[in-house]
């Protein structure tokens, strides 16, 4: 499975951050990204509102409350872990702890929008409280569940960087597009690890 | 929000508990850590610098430092979340938990007791045993009826508790510094913005 | 015996005095009182002369003497208590330099008006200089506090005084 695109939206819909890992893929103007974005933040919001009771994850399920906390039995592959030894695991700025997110780990998106599998490609949403949205699109159609999880734990990652190297960078602008290159190096590599 | 059908979830102690060893894992293993002397030495440099520069109005510095805190709260609040990954608090009971216990503990490594409970359960207060802010500080003659000098957290929650979409006011009440028996801070909850929540909760 | 004791700063600027003395025991005869801040002062050139001395003369009763001053192949502070540096007509003074240079000096006078050199148990009075010292040095962890500006706090006040009891009082 390879990143092909990483897209950062803003609590409104706007499209922040855009960036593409593959040279070859073809590549959509800035404003057809901005589109996306857009309709994206809309279709999350009537996700919601037409998903099938059946289909939503039950609030246990989805939402692993404090009082869950302590029995953590399904365990992530730790991304930086698959391929590359762990002593070259991307560096997390102020998140220590090679294991940071060895716990299990599930989104509390229990109606929306989570994951679009096309013939080509995958595109994978993890939405923060705040209302953050971090979309990873793959070059493969997956529904694996160990994919969905690994992209999942990808894209916390992804927002544990924009914490460290978005949000504490002084001169950037909260709902402001992103351009901090420290940003940019950390997700290179954290997306290169896969 | 469904979980309102049930009813509200009174926190329970084993909870509480397990809240408690999740946070100190994070603080203990998880956190990058300075010096706390480089910490209140620096704090202690900018509140008296912002009483020099505003001519020891101290009105004014306690705005200031209450708008400066708002600014890192509501940045810091995304590092909360990516940090613990948890997830919404269901009730304001949970929210004075997950502040004091985990929000606290992970960023000053000091835990509140909350007290004080309004009787609609709108508003709670934090008491600070020790305040990592304050640690050398004495309080000069002409500062001590007016200024609040850790300020600053009252921002910090404010900021971070209104990009999880709860209005609320916080201030403090008493500090040691003044000559009060406790340090307490004040948060009462107005509303939560139910329209900005993200779509897709519960 | 009744103690003077004052913190000069950088500029030789006083930033801090009291005077340790307690009603059952002798005062500083008033006509000497107005002079202790005199005495003090003058004494503080042989401080530094000491200050930048390698070897350091100080007084011979003392336990300091000889060995580097202020070096830094010491790690110990207990270089910094100079002991016993001057007397004059039967007071004796005694001195403590911090690493930050600042002066700590006190007037020591005998119980006794027969002009008998007085004493100095160098334990307690070393004692007393380095915990003046670390209290001075939580003073300057105040935000509020500027270097060399008088210590106004009530808070320092009592304290040294406490330590004053403790230490010289007997």
């Amino acid at each position: 499975m390879a990143i092909q695109t990483i897209l950062v939206i803003n609590r409104s819909g706007g499209l922040v951050y855009q960036r593409d890992f593959l040279p070859s893929a073809a590549k959509l103007t800035s404003n057809e990204y901005l589109i996306l974005a857009g309709t994206l933040q809309g279709v999350v919001a009537i996700a919601s509102q037409i998903a099938p009771k059946s289909l939503q994850i039950s609030a246990k399920q989805g939402a692993k409350t404090g009082s869950e906390l302590g029995d953590a039995t399904q365990t992530v592959p730790y991304v930086g872990s698959l391929g590359s030894s762990a002593a070259s695991a991307a560096d997390l700025g102020s998140f220590l702890g090679p294991d940071f997110f060895n716990e299990s780990f599930t989104s509390w998106n229990t109606k929306g929008l989570k994951h679009v599998t096309t013939d080509q490609n995958s595109l994978f949403l993890y939405q923060t409280l705040t209302g953050l949205k971090f979309v990873a699109v793959s070059t493969q159609n997956t529904t694996n569940a160990m994919a969905v999880s690994i992209a999942e734990n990808l894209l916390r990652k992804a927002y544990c960087l924009y914490a460290d190297y978005v949000m504490k960078n002084p001169f950037y602008e909260p709902e402001m597009p992103i351009r901090c290159e420290l940003f940019d190096k950390k997700l290179g590599e954290l997306v290169a690890q896969l | 929000m469904s979980s309102s059908t049930n009813n509200t979830p009174v926190p329970s102690t084993s909870s509480k508990k397990s809240l408690k060893v999740f946070s100190d894992d994070i603080w203990k293993n998880k956190t990058a850590k300075i010096n706390a002397e480089l910490f209140t030495l620096t704090y202690g440099s900018i509140v008296s610098q912002l009483c020099t520069d505003y001519e020891r109005d101290f009105a004014k510095v306690n705005n200031q430092l209450y708008s400066m805190g708002y600014n890192i709260g509501v940045r810091l609040i995304e590092d909360f979340l990516a940090r613990t990954a948890l997830p919404r608090c269901d009730s304001l009971a949970r929210t004075s938990e997950v502040i004091t216990i985990c929000a606290f503990k992970v960023f000053l490594n000091v835990t509140p007791q909350v007290g004080n409970w309004s009787s609609n359960k709108d508003s709670f207060s934090l008491f600070l045993e020790e305040n990592p802010l304050s640690e050398f500080v004495e309080l000069p003659m002409d500062a001590a009826k007016e200024l609040w000098y850790s300020n600053i957290l009252c921002g910090v929650l404010k900021g971070a508790l209104e990009m999880v979409q709860m209005d609320c006011d916080v201030w403090f009440v008493n500090d040691v510094l003044k000559g009060d028996q406790t340090t307490e801070l004040r948060i009462k909850l107005n509303r939560v913005l139910k329209d900005e929540i993200p779509a897709g909760e519960d | 015996m009744p103690c003077y004791f004052a913190i000069i700063g950088a500029k030789d600027n006083p930033i801090y005095e009291a005077e340790f003395t307690s009603p059952q025991l002798n005062q500083f005869p008033p006509e000497l009182k107005e002079l202790n801040p005199f005495i003090l002062h003058a004494s503080l050139d042989i401080v530094e002369d000491l200050q930048w001395q390698t070897h350091p003369q100080a007084g011979g009763n003392t336990s300091t003497s000889g060995g580097f001053l202020r070096s830094r192949h010491s790690a110990s502070n207990s270089n910094c208590y100079l002991g016993k540096i001057d007397h004059f007509y039967g007071l004796a003074i005694t001195a403590y330099l911090s690493y930050g240079n600042m002066k700590f000096v006190m007037i020591h006078s005998s119980n006794s008006n027969n002009g008998a050199p007085v004493q100095i148990e160098d334990g307690p009075v070393k004692s007393f200089y380095q915990e003046v010292h670390e209290l001075y040095v939580k003073t300057l962890m105040n935000p509020f506090y500027k270097l060399n500006d008088p210590i106004t706090s009530p808070v320092f006040d009592n304290r040294v005084r406490a330590l004053a009891k403790r230490y010289l009082t007997r």
